[in-house]
């Protein structure tokens, strides 16, 4: 009898765990190989992140990172970014758990006062469009200045830039919709709200675990 | 030779997997926001589409045929983490960044297992390839045209680019899933209004496609009688 017409459930069951074993095979080979460059992109993307974010900086900004609990309890990763002696800001990771479709990571540049320098979302599953366009930072073209060379420096962005510089509530931002003073995007207040907690929380952090990062980076008063 | 062209080209406009077969409705409606992530998906798409029809035309005569669907699947989503990786590695940051998001969602898009089980099953491996490439080319067109009516109509903006910069507010239906239904539906009409008005001059009787027709449709009585 052909294998084509075998009805045998165990014939079955093994030729299913041989297809299946043949892709995990070929799945570990091929993981196996691109897990070096994948890191390695990955960490590029990182650096380039980190330059946007932050004042020029000198220093291995990776050797030393710090931990703060947030209001909210997450764990918000520091690092401090130095020119020379003087610390001229800080890397603030914190990883949202409620966006519209999973976490939203954001990356903030941290300012020494502990204000928010800039903002960027470095991974977030929101929907295309809607969710996804709060968390994007791209220079706007029209037909008009398609063919100028696109300007140096972070693309603006009015959901992310708003909160630089400025001194949070001590509740931290919430959106208008919920009674705030951030704004928000109409269909998109799931991710509106992700990306006030987020820097709402970064910045509380600091406000709380001053000491702490002093301690750590022996840093400003 | 023909018989090549003739597969190739199907996917196109005779066969399009949107608007004739109505297949991948999920990605076509959840991912054409802007022409960009309509033509992303579509390229996307198609490779997986090409390199799955290929590996399951080859192995179409030994799988036992209770449990093909299976197989089929654990292909699919073999190529499509394949293909994940592959770009996370190696493909410029930018890229990936729009299309990464994509990636895995082309494992539930019913184009591909619908090709792999109507066509490539049967067929030569040389004629998959050219399905796989057609019906891609055919998503990717569609895909690309329905995102460029979106964003436009939302935006005024096509592939990023604001055509009409006075338009600064968001028209939000258009981008939103249930806006998406409405263009389809408008561009399927068109199209079979099309279609039926080419098959009348020609003297002919013009068969919609299954399920599109009036007789399929419950929403009014027409042509109900007649059955």
């Amino acid at each position: 009898m052909k294998i084509r017409d075998n009805e045998n459930l165990v014939v079955l069951g093994i030729f299913l765990a041989l297809v299946s074993l043949l892709s995990a095979l070929v799945l570990a080979v091929v993981s196996n190989l691109t897990s070096q460059p994948i890191n390695d992109a990955k960490k590029a993307r990182e650096a380039a992140a980190l330059r946007q974010i932050l004042p020029e900086f000198d220093n291995d900004i990776n050797a030393k990172a710090v931990y703060l609990k947030s209001p909210a309890g997450w764990r918000i990763q520091v690092r401090a970014a130095r020119k020379g002696k003087k610390i001229v800001g800080y890397a603030a990771l914190a990883v949202n758990p409620s966006g519209y479709a999973g976490t939203v990571k954001m990356l903030a540049g941290v300012n020494p006062d502990g204000t928010i320098r800039a903002i960027l979302v470095t991974e977030q599953h929101e929907t295309p469009g809607l969710g996804a366009e709060l968390c994007k930072r791209q220079f706007s073209k029209t037909i008009f200045n398609l063919t100028e060379p696109v300007p140096a420096g972070l693309p603006p962005n009015k959901y992310l830039d708003q909160f630089n510089g400025k001194k949070a509530p001590a509740k931290g931002w919430t959106i208008t919709k919920d009674g705030g003073t951030a704004l928000y995007a109409t269909g998109a207040t799931v991710t509106s709200r992700a990306i006030a907690k987020s820097a709402s929380e970064i910045v509380l952090a600091f406000r709380r675990g001053r000491k702490t990062v002093n301690r750590a980076f022996g840093g400003v008063k | 030779m023909k018989k090549l062209l003739e597969t190739f080209c199907k996917g196109i406009w005779k066969e399009n997997p949107v608007l004739v077969l109505l297949l991948g409705t999920c990605p076509t409606l959840a991912l054409t926001t802007s022409a960009t992530n309509g033509a992303g998906m579509g390229l996307a798409t198609t490779f997986v589409l090409t390199g799955s029809n290929f590996v399951i035309s080859c192995i179409a005569g030994i799988v036992p045929r209770k449990i093909r669907i299976p197989v089929y699947i654990v292909v699919i989503a073999t190529f499509v983490t394949v293909v994940d990786l592959l770009l996370q590695a190696y493909a410029p940051a930018s890229l990936y960044a729009a299309l990464g998001i994509f990636i895995p969602l082309i494992v539930v898009n019913c184009i591909v297992l619908g090709r792999a089980e109507a066509f490539a099953s049967k067929h030569n491996p040389l004629l998959s390839i050219l399905d796989g490439l057609g019906m891609g080319l055919g998503f990717t067109l569609t895909l690309t045209m329905l995102g460029m009516i979106r964003e436009f109509c939302t935006s005024g903006a096509v592939f990023g680019v604001k055509i009409i910069t006075a338009w600064t507010t968001d028209f939000l239906l258009p981008g939103s899933a249930p806006g998406a239904f409405i263009i389809v539906g408008v561009i399927l009409a068109v199209r079979n209004f099309l279609k039926a008005r080419a098959a009348v001059k020609a003297g002919k009787v013009y068969v919609p496609p299954a399920g599109l027709d009036c007789r399929h449709c419950s929403i009014c009585a027409v042509g109900k009688d007649d059955k």
